[in-house]
């Protein structure tokens, strides 16, 4: 029962999932195919789900990063680069994940120095390392890749029902779950997000703990940046521009707290299920692209009220009872 | 499962190549327990080879709700009316490229005879292409292509000689006497735009009808509307007997047209060339722009939809010097990169300002 209770969230994804499931079987006859929606998937969650993985750290220490497409552009270009001088895959993806690391904690640094809010700053990053892929690659796009640089996102296994990027992302996420829910790091991301006063209080450097979410969340990019260029054998300045909305409704409705300091990295690889889910199935039944954006934009919504508004006011409910049961300052961590 | 398949299939190729009636056809699917509703699908549809009728034609826009792609579609509708085939449109809501290609992927498993498409990368989409047309697609591009690997042919609008007889025709309908015109091109190296000023200099040089229109300079825009308008009007300071500007950039054509209406130099100074007709509207009505030109998008759609169904029910050979003799357009010739152009220009002009009211050129 307590296990219910604690995973609701969870659980009701899982639901959700499996609703949409079958409803995607009854819309389209072509969807029950293990090629298919494996295929599917891959293409419409794991640039997305590598990305997610990053931010949902940012996100779970109380801050958000706008400018991760871009990075991934910047990324793009440099790959491109690389293999047009004939550089090995191996030689350059060490020097792109630097830069794109480099580039997130650049992120965190400006943040954490200037106490700045990270939604402008990492607006105004955005435009330039979106700028920065401009001019680096100029506005035509590079196809020249050799076969190193696009097998990870493009090899699938076993007839093609496990492609290696899904396999990567699900890789991903059982690391991200290690660090987040079973490391120091993790514990103390989470109470820099719940309070980053409390956090400090107990001697936690507050201010290294979002760079280093930064610095993943870049490291994150340079990862998926791979992806893509496997994906789509091709590269351009303006990559990636419209996945931020994927990306922040996969960590909002896995049950990541907009505010920090809660929800579980389980949640987020469900909730990308789950979208994958539903766009695959949107897309099989061929419906209008504005019906299928407006599904992805309510879903963001409903899961921002439902979830969160909803456990804030539980919390908040809580918390007044406790006050009126105890006395003293409570100060917990989460 | 797969020997019945099998069956299925040998019966049905055995139909098409005349070794069995259809009745005896549909004696052996009945007699091999094939549903009703399947051998219907069937007769249909794509396996009897030959014949368009049902065939299913997936029509990819670069993006929905823009007016060109949207009577593009009506082309295409047209097209497959006209053949029997049945078409599905959709597309994403924004010029997004990953957008686009998760569209074309979604198609592949629902088995497309054939996609029609503007790509919004010429690289992007070529991996998902390719696994379409691996599965039997036919995959013609119209407007904006990709690379060669992942398209069976690309419909161009019209040969660059073409588009410039389109334009000058324009300027002149402009400014009878002709006199000094500038060519407004975005960057230096656009492709296209270099291609287009090249062809109107040699038509020019070659037609006397021409003569009279006198190019003295090239300025730069970056397809950009406030851009435009400056260049425009210091161009108009500069140059007192400036008589026109002649330009390929459907975003910079109004916002000129707005800089000659503000400088009050109606009547003395056209812009012209290639426009949308939702953006120029105005400049007909008030006389500041008497004609310009556009293809006809309608016209696009259904030359890309008619030769992809004619290729996938292989009446067309999809090969350099193949002649198709295209409804209401007229006979044209896949070259040897698989482009076969649309030809059809249009002119818009006071009363005619629409794609359904537009004047065709005469060729």
């Amino acid at each position: 029962m307590k296990a219910l209770r604690e995973y609701h969230w969870e659980l009701t994804l899982c639901i959700l999932i499996v609703a949409a499931v079958a409803w995607a079987a009854s819309l389209s006859p072509f969807y029950l195919e293990p090629d298919q929606i494996a295929y599917s998937l891959q293409q419409s969650i794991a640039i997305v789900g590598l990305l997610a993985a990053g931010m949902m750290v940012i996100v779970i220490v109380g801050e958000i990063d706008i400018s991760m497409p871009a990075v991934l552009a910047v990324c793009n270009i440099l790959f491109a680069r690389f293999s047009e001088m004939g550089a090995p895959v191996g030689l350059a993806l060490p020097v792109v994940l630097v830069v794109a690391t480099l580039a997130g904690a650049f992120n965190g640094l400006l943040i954490v120095s200037f106490g700045l809010p990270s939604l402008a700053v990492t607006l105004g990053t955005m435009g330039a390392y979106r700028a920065l892929a401009l001019l680096l690659g100029g506005q035509e796009g590079y196809a020249g890749f050799n076969d190193s640089y696009v097998w990870l996102g493009s090899a699938a296994y076993f007839n093609s029902l496990l492609p290696l990027s899904l396999l990567l992302m699900l890789v991903v996420f059982a690391a991200f779950a290690a660090l987040m829910q079973r490391s120091v790091y993790g514990r103390r991301a989470y109470v820099v997000g719940s309070s980053a006063e409390a956090a400090r209080f107990s001697g936690i450097r507050v201010g290294a703990v979002k760079v280093a979410a930064f610095a993943l969340g870049g490291f994150m990019a340079g990862i998926a940046s791979l992806v893509y260029i496997g994906q789509y054998q091709s590269a351009r300045a303006d990559n990636a521009s419209d996945l931020l909305l994927l990306i922040v409704t996969a960590v909002v409705l896995g049950g990541i707290d907009i505010f920090g300091g809660r929800g579980r990295v389980v949640g987020v690889l469900l909730a990308l299920l789950l979208l994958g889910t539903l766009r695959n199935g949107m897309g099989l039944s061929n419906f209008p692209g504005p019906v299928q954006t407006l599904v992805i934009g309510l879903l963001l919504v409903g899961s921002v009220l439902i979830s969160q508004s909803g456990q804030r006011l539980f919390a908040h409910r809580l918390s007044q009872r406790r006050r009126a049961g105890a006395t003293g300052g409570d100060i917990t961590g989460g | 499962m797969l020997d019945r398949q099998e069956y299925i299939e040998r019966l049905t190729s055995a139909v098409n190549n005349g070794g069995m009636t259809r009745r005896d056809w549909l004696k052996g699917m009945i007699a091999a327990g094939v549903s009703m509703p399947a051998i219907a699908g069937a007769l249909g549809g794509p396996a009897l080879a030959g014949e368009t009728k049902g065939l299913r034609v997936f029509n990819v826009p670069k993006f929905t709700g823009f007016v060109f792609f949207e009577l593009a579609k009506d082309g295409a509708t047209k097209a497959c009316d006209e053949l029997g085939a049945k078409l599905t449109y959709v597309g994403t809501t924004t010029a997004d490229v990953e957008g686009q290609v998760q569209v074309y992927q979604n198609i592949i498993p629902q088995r497309p005879d054939v996609i029609v498409t503007a790509a919004l990368d010429i690289n992007a989409p070529v991996p998902a292409l390719s696994q379409a047309r691996k599965r039997g697609a036919v995959v013609v591009t119209f407007d904006a292509d990709v690379a060669p690997a992942g398209r069976d042919l690309f419909v161009n609008m019209a040969p660059f000689e073409v588009q410039a007889k389109a334009m000058l025709e324009s300027a002149l309908a402009n400014a009878p006497d002709g006199g000094k015109a500038i060519w407004i091109a975005p960057t230096p190296t656009v492709a296209n735009f270099i291609s287009q000023k090249k062809a109107i200099d040699d038509l020019i040089a070659k037609d006397a009808k021409y003569k009279s229109i006198e190019f003295i300079d090239t300025l730069y825009a970056n397809d950009d509307p406030e851009k435009s308008y400056t260049v425009a009007t210091s161009a108009m300071q500069a140059h007192p007997d400036l008589k026109l500007f002649v330009t390929g950039s459907g975003i910079s054509s109004p916002a000129m047209n707005k800089a000659i209406q503000d400088t009050g130099r109606i009547g003395k100074v056209f812009a012209t060339g290639f426009a949308l007709p939702s953006t120029m509207k105005t400049y007909l009505d008030t006389g500041v722009c008497k004609q310009y030109a556009l293809w006809s998008p309608y016209k696009f759609g259904y030359m890309a939809t008619y030769c992809g169904l004619l290729i996938k029910a292989g009446k067309l050979e999809d090969k350099p010097g193949a002649k198709v003799d295209v409804p209401t357009i007229g006979e044209r010739e896949i070259d040897e990169n698989h482009i076969a152009n649309l030809n059809s220009m249009l002119f818009f002009t006071k009363g005619h300002d629409d794609f359904n009211t537009a004047i065709g050129m005469s060729s």
